[in-house]
């Protein structure tokens, strides 16, 4: 584990166990809580990139009065994945974005588990 | 230590005890039903729920929402039943419990298909009709006619606007198509930033509805489909779009939208 932010270590525990190329935890306009990536991964490019997603998530949203973004995906030829699913903490808008290496490689309960994981460090530290 | 399992799942509990190497025993209730999980020294060494035992306990376990869960420490296991790591463990596990979601998705996919619940004329008349040359317009239709909770369905072009589409519930359409360009555009660019090759389809999964994007070969092409969370299916949604996806692909060549 790259460092001791209890954030990063959900992170890191994450990726470790679910597999996961990288990932990260940012607010909603895109500054960058935590990360946890490979070697080769650039988390403050990922976190930018997640941020217009979810721009983009609540454009399409306010056009079809559709309910707030739960999960936003996107599938590559090359069978990588990016999953972003926003959340609310404590008054925080933030967003968790894992980037999946395989096609087919399950990520909902890892990153629901993180989440989870993520409201107990946030309210014990 | 007693607890529910709404507050904490079983996937946790597993996580917990064998991350502090715990030796304990785990006894789980739900309704009428039991269950139970040994821990030796940071790993589950056995499982029990029912008739079952072993591995696939644990994979049963792992999948109960609601109950409770009692935890006693330092109770040896009477028994091994599981071997496997168990990160190895809660990973086949969820693979297991995202193949069972999507095998319910393929059975009622396959029920609709095979129209269990319509005369064998109605299917027959509809199976000619499927199979037979259709045009970007009716492909829509017949696309729309198939998803439960249906909203929309469109083909559109980013620098283009909307060529053919069709709505179950009323949309700015014009106004959807251009929020939706710039979605798939700031996806693309996401997409190059991270080097992840091109794109594929992307998903929108919102509290109240799914929104399909499906790239019809052409990167400025894609089928558009929005549909209700509540009532549509999205491994039924998915594969719909993909085999609607490839035959628009060849409608669209033969109307010669696409070259």
């Amino acid at each position: 584990m790259e460092n001791q932010n209890p954030v990063a270590v959900v992170l890191a525990e994450m990726n470790r166990t679910a597999q996961f190329q990288a990932s990260t935890l940012s607010l909603r306009d895109g500054l960058l809580v935590a990360s946890s990536a490979s070697n080769g991964d650039n988390p403050a490019a990922q976190s930018a990139v997640v941020a217009k997603l979810a721009e983009a998530a609540n454009l399409v949203r306010s056009q079809m009065a559709i309910g707030a973004p739960e999960e936003l995906s996107f599938n590559a030829e090359d069978g990588k994945r990016l999953i972003c699913r926003p959340f609310e903490l404590n008054g925080h808008e933030l967003i968790l974005a894992v980037l999946v290496p395989k096609r087919g490689q399950p990520y909902r309960r890892a990153t629901s588990q993180a989440i989870a994981r993520l409201r107990n460090v946030w309210q014990t530290h | 230590m007693k607890g529910r399992l709404e507050d904490m799942a079983v996937a946790d509990l597993i996580q917990h005890n064998c991350q502090d190497r715990k030796t304990a025993r785990v006894q789980f209730k739900n309704g009428g039903q039991k269950g139970e999980l040994f821990f030796k020294n940071g790993n589950v060494v056995h499982a029990s729920m029912g008739n079952l035992s072993g591995e696939d306990a644990v994979y049963q376990l792992v999948t109960w929402e609601q109950g409770t869960f009692d935890l006693s420490p330092d109770v040896e296991s009477p028994t091994i039943t599981v071997t496997r790591n168990w990160t190895s463990l809660l990973l086949e596990a969820a693979r297991l419990t995202d193949e069972t979601s999507e095998e319910r998705e393929a059975q009622k996919e396959a029920e609709r298909t095979a129209g269990l619940t319509r005369g064998e004329d109605e299917r027959f008349v509809e199976i000619i009709q499927e199979f037979s040359v259709a045009t970007p317009q009716q492909l829509v239709e017949q696309l729309s006619s198939k998803i439960e909770g249906h909203r929309v369905t469109c083909v559109t072009q980013i620098r283009g606007g909307n060529l053919y589409w069709y709505s179950s519930s009323p949309v700015e359409l014009e106004e959807l198509v251009e929020q939706v360009n710039q979605f798939v555009k700031m996806v693309n660019t996401a997409a190059v930033r991270l080097k992840a090759g091109k794109i594929q389809d992307n998903l929108l999964i919102t509290e109240t509805d799914y929104l399909l994007v499906y790239f019809l070969g052409k990167e400025d092409f894609y089928l558009l489909v929005a549909a209700d969370k509540t009532k549509a299916n999205l491994g039924t949604l998915r594969h719909l779009a993909r085999v609607y996806g490839d035959r628009m692909l060849s409608a669209l060549k033969l109307e010669g939208v696409l070259v």
